[in-house]
């Protein structure tokens, strides 16, 4: 793996035309005390991704496909910056995008991944 | 308060917060596992093969021997020869032959020096062995054999050129291991024994994020039972909640790494920890991840011991209840070897917590129980029938003190003036914006205003009388030139004891039979006989002096203007043995009366808690919209539901 990278289970996701959008998100619990004033307890921290494919060719679709057919939830690794690799379990949805070609393997366009921590 | 950083305390309290919390378990700890056992195939003179397992790597001092080795530069010590000597100095298994004997520079001869561990059956995954880290000497050749309960040779570990004091590995699982075996080849140092300090892996897991769903505290220093806090004292307590991944807790998995280890008895240490550091957003970092590693400050919360486990096949959590060491204590016995004459009551709490095992590091005793003089302090024991929790229990309450374990483990015993006197600032401030509710209760159950302490003075019977014959229907039987120790009880303390022999009706003592050596004891004696040029049977007659309790004494103390006020509150202890003269029961009473003869409007706080917070803490708390208060923590709650912490804080208002 190098930084950047992305894999599903041992499957590493195509790099070509990708923009990556981690949204940050936050499990927590909120009480007033005493005074009136609103308290937080963050239960959990976590970062769902969503991976948008201006293209994908119509091998990396069959494979994208092949990822959400096995209608479970996938283990997500990716390496950030500075090398370190991460693992967590993800649940993933799919939009198939648009065909846009059938022509030198296929090409489709706005394919997108939703992979949201579990 | 533990101490902790001030970014912590500028965090757990703040607006918005995040709290983690973690449990390790040991599953096979020594001592409390009672299936170890320690043997050695050779021992020198001095040694104390039992310590190889208690999880101590490092030895007390360096220990002197004949070997060549010891210099007289005041660096060594002799070694611990008994075992209240062991109890305060690790000095493990020591063999006997000297590295070398074969021949070869630090090699033994056959048959080379051997350890060995026997317990129940268990998994084996990890091995360790530690040499002598204050003489820093170790084995540098050595086999480790695992066999099963039939003795068959499960697997085998050979090392040779080992360079470390702590040698330790991990090895692929090998299950119902029953027994392994520590063979010695080589030695670091020529001439010189095989010495090991541990040679045992304590099996552990730690449980945290998804694998941990419910942490609940409940630590007391005062229990007022519906009456004053007098003589009250409770086990800490722990509920732990845990995610049974892959079934493993249940008790029919054999192929969990836990089979036949989810007992009771298993020590717990648990934390709480508040995320602190700012989390790096990295692109493609996994926060949650990051946070639970390795930007939370820790806060231990105490070791305890679990009762029972609850596993229900239609859940998926594994479920405990662990009280701490205090707990353990109720189910040992005070031996009370000494008469403990003219003594205090912080010697006697020494004597007591000694003889249950604990090490000098492992209890803090009050030096306020020094201004409490107790004639016998042997009366605090029974034969083979006190508790050290109970004596401990009699011993602050005859000085109105505290017992309690604190977070580090410690067992705690505060005078009466404790938190008086070293309590004196604040260690907290809570305010509005930290609790739910608070309440100010009147705590009239709390109070007393007429005290009667009755004293139990042990006074001697004027005379002596026969305490001990050996029934004659089963005289002590002796070999040609045995010696024999005999060890005899009576129900009663006893003085000025005299024992002799006697012979059987109609019958003579083996010729030559003399006792050679006695040591008395409060309940009791252990009595050698040697000398008979014969085999023979004989009796053991013992007299002495009785001592029992006679001429009690009510001390009464009451205040009349609390009583007006208040009524008449009545408390009296009329049953402490230590207790002894009527100069300490008015000191009681005195005391008791100080304390108590006045209603307090106590504290009691749901809040959102700060793991830091321990007993005997002093807080400040609003007391009306302009005022605040100051009480003394009595009681904390802690409750962590996976995420959400919060605290119930009761405390003792400061006067």
């Amino acid at each position: 793996m190098v930084p950047g990278d992305i894999y599903l289970n041992t499957t590493p996701l195509p790099s070509g035309s990708r923009t990556v959008t981690p949204t940050l998100v936050e499990d927590g619990v909120t009480k007033r005390v005493a005074s009136g004033k609103l308290v937080e307890e963050i239960i959990r921290r976590y970062v769902n991704y969503q991976i948008d494919y201006e293209y994908m060719t119509g091998d990396d679709h069959e494979i994208i496909e092949g990822l959400y057919n096995l209608a479970e939830n996938l283990s997500m690794t990716v390496m950030d910056r500075l090398g370190a690799e991460i693992t967590t379990t993800v649940k993933m949805t799919l939009t198939p995008g648009t065909r846009e070609s059938i022509a030198e393997g296929w090409l489709w366009s706005g394919v997108s991944i939703n992979l949201e921590a579990v | 308060m533990y101490e902790t950083s001030t970014r912590y305390q500028e965090k757990v309290l703040a607006p918005k917060r995040q709290v983690l919390g973690k449990v390790t378990i040991d599953y096979s700890v020594a001592g409390l596992d009672g299936s170890i056992v320690v043997s050695a195939n050779e021992n020198a003179y001095i040694t104390q093969n039992a310590q190889v397992v208690n999880d101590v790597e490092e030895a007390t001092h360096k220990w002197a021997n004949l070997d060549g080795s010891w210099k007289l530069d005041g660096t060594y010590y002799l070694c611990p020869d008994t075992a209240d000597a062991a109890v305060n100095n690790e000095m493990g298994w020591w063999g006997k032959s000297l590295a070398g004997g074969a021949g070869v520079d630090g090699v033994f001869a056959e048959p080379y020096p051997a350890l060995t561990v026997e317990f129940s059956a268990r998994v084996v995954s990890a091995l360790k062995v530690v040499g002598d880290s204050m003489r820093e000497e170790y084995p540098v050749d050595f086999n480790i054999y695992l066999y099963d309960a039939s003795d068959v040779l499960l697997h085998t570990e050979i090392t040779t050129g080992n360079i470390s004091v702590i040698w330790n590995t991990t090895i692929t699982k090998v299950s119902n291991v029953k027994k392994m075996v520590l063979e010695i080849i080589k030695w670091s140092h020529d001439g010189r024994q095989a010495k090991i300090l541990e040679f045992f892996t304590n099996m552990s897991e730690t449980y945290e994020g998804d694998d941990l769903f419910n942490i609940s505290l409940l630590e007391e220093r005062d229990i007022s039972n519906g009456s004053l806090p007098i003589g009250n004292i409770s086990s800490n307590e722990l509920d732990i909640s845990l995610f049974n991944r892959d079934r493993k807790f249940d008790a029919g998995n054999i192929d969990s790494k836990l089979y036949q280890m989810v007992k009771p008895n298993r020590r717990v240490r648990a934390w709480l920890g508040l995320v602190t550091g700012e989390v790096r957003l990295a692109m493609l970092g996994m926060a949650s991840k990051r946070v639970s590693g390795s930007v939370a400050e820790w806060i231990p919360l105490g070791v305890f011991y679990t009762q029972d486990w609850t596993v229900p096949e239609d859940d998926v959590t594994a479920d405990t209840t662990a009280h701490d060491r205090l707990q353990l204590l109720d189910d040992t016995y005070y031996s009370a070897d000494e008469f403990l004459q003219d003594t205090t009551l912080y010697d006697l709490a020494v004597d007591v917590l000694t003889d249950a095992g604990l090490r000098i590091v492992e209890y803090w005793v009050d030096e306020e129980l020094k201004d409490y003089s107790v004639a016998w302090g042997c009366a605090i024991a029974k034969p083979n029938d006190q508790s050290h929790r109970e004596c401990l229990r009699m011993i602050v309450e005859a000085c109105l003190g505290q017992c309690y374990m604190d977070r580090g483990n410690i067992l705690r015993i505060e005078g009466p003036s404790y938190l008086e006197n070293e309590k004196t600032a604040v260690n907290a401030t809570i305010t509005w914006d930290d609790y739910f509710n608070k309440d100010n209760p009147a705590n009239y159950t709390d109070m007393a205003n007429y005290v009667t302490i009755t004293t139990q003075p042990l006074v001697a019977a004027d005379e002596t009388s026969n305490i001990y014959t050996t029934n004659s229907d089963s005289p002590e039987s002796i070999m040609d030139g045995e010696t024999k120790t005999v060890t005899v009880s009576w129900d009663s303390i006893a003085i000025n004891c005299n024992a002799s022999l006697e012979a059987i009706s109609g019958g003579t003592l083996p010729a030559g039979l003399t006792i050679s050596a006695t040591v008395y004891k409060p309940y009791g004696a252990d009595i050698t006989v040697s000398g008979a040029t014969v085999a023979g049977t004989f009796l053991i007659a013992v007299t002495g002096t009785v001592l029992s309790v006679k001429n009690k004494i009510d001390i009464v103390t009451s205040d009349i203007d609390s009583i007006q006020e208040n009524r008449q509150k009545s408390y009296e202890i009329d049953d402490n043995p230590l207790i002894q003269t009527k100069e300490m029961a008015q000191k009681i009473a005195d005391k008791c009366l100080t304390l108590s003869k006045n209603p307090r409007r106590d504290l009691e706080l749901t809040w959102r808690g700060n793991p830091a917070l321990m007993l005997g803490d002093r807080i400040n708390v609003p007391d009306s919209k302009t005022t605040t208060a100051d009480f003394w923590v009595i009681s904390n709650q802690l409750n962590w539901d996976g995420g959400e912490l919060d605290g119930d804080t009761k405390g003792k208002k400061v006067i």
